[in-house]
């Protein structure tokens, strides 16, 4: 476990930001990748890829009845089981069942969005890494 | 001696605090998107402040780190907004500037006077 | 008289004074015993500043002075040796090592400014008894 008081703290939150909005970037990705994946790899039948999510956590750090917040972290890549698959009427297709495909549970305007947002998150959490650099070189500066 | 050791702990408890603020700041932005989530803040300066007005001893003075629940929160719990906490990012930046100035500056004086302007 | 030993005054002097009071170290006032009596004269007085200068009171203040600035300098430098540790510990910040590494630079000018004072005051008297 690290020091809770260590130095380093500020650039480590960010890079914990920066690790998870990563992974949710790549969950979006293989989201948009499968849109329209009606059988999944090894499969024996039709079986509709499921949206994944990401789900986010503080990071939070207990230390001698003290809790120092450490940034986040991405507390599992779970399915959507809410969002319901998608119904076509399409008997010709290979993957029909009773004449319906089928699709996978993604929206490809909201993943293009939330991958926006991942994006403008991940780039907050670089100018952040930058600026605690920028604040430790003053701060050494002082001893010139 | 004493007349020249730096005497200013107020300086170096304000670059702490500075710094610590900064810390939160980098953690509401790693935060932004969770669900949950409100932001913190850093109460100092203004405490300071406060303290200066009501003619108190700024020795007792702490800095606390507080929930800032005024945003409006999404549905999913979170009230980060971003473009709040990019600014707030710079404008500590600034701070720091300022006072790690203050504090070279003393430093200085005291230098000049030991070495006698040379 | 006087122009024969030669034109230094304060010779002259001695020499007269010694007259008045009738204190001549040789019969007759011989020069060569007024000009010893002159130089062992030159002599004890530099001896007399001398044992001034070890036992007056600026002499007494300028050892506990140095003393308390290398005693400082002592506790900064020790500080300044601790740093790597405590910085690894956590236990101080940037901003924290730089004030620790100024403070100790200031110890050691002022322990310099103290010694080149004193060296400046011990020449200064040196240059006085001659």
């Amino acid at each position: 476990m690290t020091n809770i008081s260590d130095p380093f703290r500020g650039f480590r939150i960010a890079s914990s930001g920066l690790a998870a909005e990563r992974t949710r970037i790549n969950v979006i990705a293989s989201n948009l990748a499968n849109a329209h994946t009606t059988r999944m790899p090894g499969s024996d039948g039709p079986s509709p890829y499921q949206r994944q999510v990401a789900h986010f956590e503080p990071i939070l750090e207990r230390h001698a009845g003290e809790t120092t917040p450490m940034g986040v972290r991405v507390s599992k890549v779970g399915h959507d089981q809410d969002t319901p698959f998608e119904e076509i009427n399409d008997p010709s297709h290979p993957d029909a069942v009773d004449g319906v495909v089928r699709y996978p549970n993604v929206n490809a305007t909201k993943e293009m969005a939330d991958l926006i947002t991942a994006m403008r998150s991940y780039e907050a959490n670089l100018k952040a890494q930058e600026s605690f650099v920028r604040m430790a070189e003053r701060a050494l500066r002082i001893a010139r | 001696m004493d007349s020249l050791r730096f005497n200013d702990p107020l300086l170096v408890r304000l670059l702490g605090a500075v710094s610590e603020r900064g810390n939160v700041i980098s953690n509401n932005l790693a935060n932004a998107n969770t669900p949950g989530f409100t932001p913190d803040r850093v109460e100092f300066e203004s405490r300071l402040c406060d303290a200066l007005k009501r003619g108190e001893s700024l020795d007792a003075v702490k800095a606390e780190t507080v929930k800032d629940k005024t945003n409006p929160v999404s549905p999913d719990g979170n009230s980060v907004v971003m473009e709040d906490e990019m600014g707030a990012m710079l404008e500590n930046r600034m701070r720091y500037e300022t006072f790690a100035t203050i504090l070279e500056a003393q430093f200085e004086l005291i230098r000049s006077s030991v070495q006698e302007g040379r | 008289m006087t122009r024969s030993i030669g034109s230094d005054p304060s010779i002259a002097r001695t020499l007269l004074e010694g007259a008045r009071m009738g204190k001549s170290k040789q019969p007759g006032g011989d020069a060569k015993g007024l000009a010893d009596d002159f130089r062992k004269k030159l002599l004890d007085r530099r001896v007399e500043l001398e044992s001034q200068l070890s036992t007056s009171k600026v002499g007494e203040a300028a050892p506990s002075k140095i003393t308390e600035a290398l005693q400082n300098l002592n506790l900064e430098v020790k500080k300044v040796d601790d740093l790597t540790e405590s910085f690894l510990m956590g236990e101080k910040d940037f901003h924290e090592v730089a004030v620790q590494i100024r403070q100790s630079d200031l110890a050691l000018k002022y322990a310099f400014a103290v010694r080149n004072k004193l060296v400046d005051a011990y020449r200064e008297v040196m240059r006085m008894s001659v």
